[in-house]
């Protein structure tokens, strides 16, 4: 009886003291459960987007920003000849000392640089602050460092943003680790799971565009990948902004417009066909303030205000009817990192011929706009389709004769607005719809409230409701200018 | 303005006589409730309601010969589709119902609105910009149903007529919008006369005994197909300085329960 229970009590003991012996450092997260987002040395809290567009992931803005990530974490039961280290993975948890590149030819871990520490003593649980840069931990993904540098990898730069080679997002690991003077991973470890996306969808198929009367459709094949949330139009000139082109040259069947202000008016190319209407000449005239200038086909240096349209005559060519050479959407490339084949190194530039971008372009595949976001179709509204499977959109409150170019990018849910589509142009002009048709042969007015001439003369509900209603839709009427 | 007379009469002696009558009926329920035991009360009808549909705007005598709207919409039947609800709230012995009914409808019909001149270096005509005509039809009608050849001979067929007033809110609009050209916007109203012919062959007839389970569960006595010749002159009726004429006749087909 006597052994047995000195026997049973040796058990308990060794049990009790064992794991403590061999794991008693534990890594806990600390505060909020996700981490703060630094750029620029500003912190940005733990989420820069809207909710819907995965803000708590990684995104081609996130990257290309150099964003930290800055976790804070709580260390306890650690002893003098323990380090704190921290590793990124695709799969690994990194506690196997071959995940980390010891005693293999690769790793599948890489250290992120983000200050481990060396032999903390400590007694009481403390918390300590650990910066990730978002360039180191996504840098890797393809390719992780070579064993003997797994552990203390080179900072990565603006080329790591680029690493990701598909548009399908890739979910991460971000691992605390406790490691123990043998070097092997002990206590229990802390891991943050991170799905960063920074490549965009592939564009849409198929683009086309019609136009109406300061409208200007454009239709395309939906996106059928997984990616795809939704679309973003570019178009320029931006609306509103029709008179900021610069160097603009007439050609055949073209007329410069600018504010009267320059104390000029209109006036027509040197080689502008008679084919030019007085039916568009006066939607023009009559919708602007215009001045004259004189005609010229050279480009004009003028720097504000003016701007071409097209007066029907023979517009710019190509085989398909339009030549659209927008320099500002043509130069809209993508960034493709890891693509195979067909890739090209490219450089995109600001309207200052500034280069601000460059990378590898794989066509047909996802990849990233470049196109400066103010070419977005109302970008100061946040506007985006966000319904992949919407195949059109009309732009509205353009100028006729104004020829806009317009291309479509997909935007995926963590807001990567992948590659342009093919450029699309033309025109809007003036038409004439059912309406104007019947009015002018004749119709007559529409007669809604005639009925009213029936009774007494005052002023009934009836009548009442029937201005209500004729002033709500005179509000949502379309304003045309005959 | 005859014509207005003589539709507003029909509607006002339908219910006039209807109300009038109403008590009389009730003592025929009564008795032919006895007679009949497996038919509930019948006092009401509901009509879905579908036509290939042309309006008649470009017969405005104000177009003098003018067709806006064949050459912009062109003069292809669209599809209107209309409900009406009858009270039949006289029945008249060894001759059928009368009581008046109300229907309301809708159809749309949309085309290209052309360039002002002929758009870029292909030089097309049609633009990308949509123009369309959407047409509410109101109506209330005067319904008389001969149903004698079916409750009595039991011959499957119910010949009937209808005439009243219609009035039809009409909105013409492009991609942007309601149209509006010269101050004028392009939603209005029409006034006129409303008329149908039809016959209707009577469903039970193919299985009776479901039919009547159909009326022990739900009521409904009887079940109709039916082919309708409609036509409505919405032509102001002298009230309305030429309306546009959204009216127009066509042939209407649909299902009609009665209950």
């Amino acid at each position: 009886m006597l052994r047995r229970s000195a026997l049973f009590l040796a058990f308990t003991a060794t049990a009790l003291l064992v794991p403590s012996a061999a794991g008693a450092q534990t890594i806990s997260q600390s505060g909020q459960a996700y981490p703060n987002r630094i750029v620029n040395g500003t912190n940005e809290g733990y989420s820069t987007r809207p909710q819907n567009l995965n803000p708590l992931g990684i995104s081609y803005q996130d990257c290309i920003s150099d964003m930290t990530l800055q976790f804070s974490v709580t260390l306890s039961g650690f002893t003098g000849s323990d380090t704190l280290e921290v590793w990124a993975s695709l799969n690994s948890d990194c506690t196997a000392n071959t995940d980390r590149g010891i005693g293999a030819t690769a790793a599948v871990c890489w250290g992120l640089r983000a200050g481990n520490i060396v032999n903390p003593v400590i007694n009481t649980p403390q918390t300590y602050t650990f910066n990730v840069r978002v360039q180191d931990l996504v840098g890797w993904q393809q390719a992780p460092p070579a064993p003997g540098e797994a552990a203390n990898p080179p900072a990565q730069g603006p080329s790591a943003c680029s690493a990701q080679p598909t548009f399908a997002a890739v979910p991460m690991n971000i691992n605390f680790l406790a490691i123990d003077g043998d070097g092997n991973s002990d206590g229990t470890p802390y891991q943050y799971q991170i799905n960063t996306d920074m490549v965009g969808p592939p564009p849409p198929s198929g683009v086309g565009e019609t136009v109406g009367e300061t409208i200007f459709n454009v239709t395309w094949t939906a996106n059928s990948d997984s990616d795809t949330a939704g679309y973003d139009i570019f178009i320029d000139p931006i609306p509103g902004q029709e008179g900021s082109e610069t160097g603009v040259s007439l050609e055949a069947g073209q007329k410069l417009i600018c504010p009267a202000e320059s104390g000029t008016s209109s006036s027509d190319a040197t080689t502008d066909v008679e084919a030019s209407t007085d039916a568009l000449d006066d939607v023009v005239d009559s919708s602007l303030d215009t001045g004259a200038f004189e005609a010229s086909t050279a480009p004009l240096p003028y720097d504000g205000g003016c701007y071409t349209v097209n007066t029907g005559g023979v517009p710019p060519t190509s085989v398909n009817g339009y030549n659209c050479n927008d320099s500002i959407l043509a130069s809209g490339v993508t960034l493709d990192g890891g693509a195979e084949g067909g890739t090209t190194v490219v450089t995109t530039s600001d309207e200052g011929g500034t280069s601000d971008e460059a990378g590898t372009v794989e066509e047909g595949s996802g990849g990233i706009s470049t196109i400066p976001s103010q070419y977005i179709y109302k970008q100061n509204l946040g506007f985006t389709i966000a319904d992949k499977s919407v195949g059109s959109y009309t732009i509205q409150g353009l100028i006729d004769g104004v020829t806009y170019t317009v291309v479509v990018a997909s935007v995926d849910g963590t807001g990567n607005i992948g590659p342009p589509s093919p450029e699309v142009c033309d025109y809007p002009a003036p038409v004439q719809d059912f309406w104007q048709n019947y009015e002018q042969d004749g119709g007559g007015a529409p007669g809604f409230c005639a009925l009213e001439t029936i009774g007494s003369g005052g002023t009934s509900l009836a009548g009442v409701g029937c201005v209500l209603g004729l002033a709500a839709i005179a509000r949502r009427r379309r304003r045309r200018v005959r | 303005m005859k014509r207005l007379v003589l539709a507003a009469a029909a509607g006002t002696a339908a219910l006039v006589v209807a109300t009038s009558a109403r008590a009389q009926e009730d003592r025929q329920e009564v008795l032919s409730s006895h007679h009949k035991m497996y038919e509930s009360a019948q006092h009401f009808a509901i009509e879905l309601r579908f036509s290939p549909f042309t309006p008649a705007v470009d017969s405005n005598p104000s177009l003098h010969g003018a067709t806006p709207f064949a050459s912009t919409l062109h003069d292809s039947s669209r599809l209107m589709f209309q409900m009406e609800f009858d009270w039949q709230a006289l029945r008249i012995p060894h001759f059928g119902t009368l009581g008046p009914g109300i229907g309301v409808g809708y159809t749309k019909m949309s085309g290209d609105a052309q360039f002002v001149v002929p758009h870029g270096p292909n030089q097309i005509t049609n633009s990308g910009e949509s123009t369309s005509l959407e047409i509410f039809p109101l109506y209330a009608v005067a319904v008389l149903r001969a149903d004698v050849v079916w409750r009595e001979l039991r011959v499957p067929l119910v010949p009937y007529a209808k005439l009243g007033l219609g009035y039809s809110i009409w909105r013409a609009s492009n991609t942007v919008g309601t149209s509006d050209y010269a101050g004028q916007v392009g939603v209005g109203g029409s006034l006129g006369t409303e008329f149908g012919v039809g016959l209707a062959f009577n469903l039970n007839t193919f299985d009776e005994y479901s039919a009547k389970n159909f009326d022990e569960s739900v009521g409904v006595n009887n079940t109709y197909a039916f082919a309708e010749y409609t036509r409505a002159d919405l032509d102001g009726l002298g009230v309305q300085a030429n309306p546009m004429r959204v009216g127009g006749q066509s042939w209407t087909f649909g299902m009609t329960v009665e209950f």
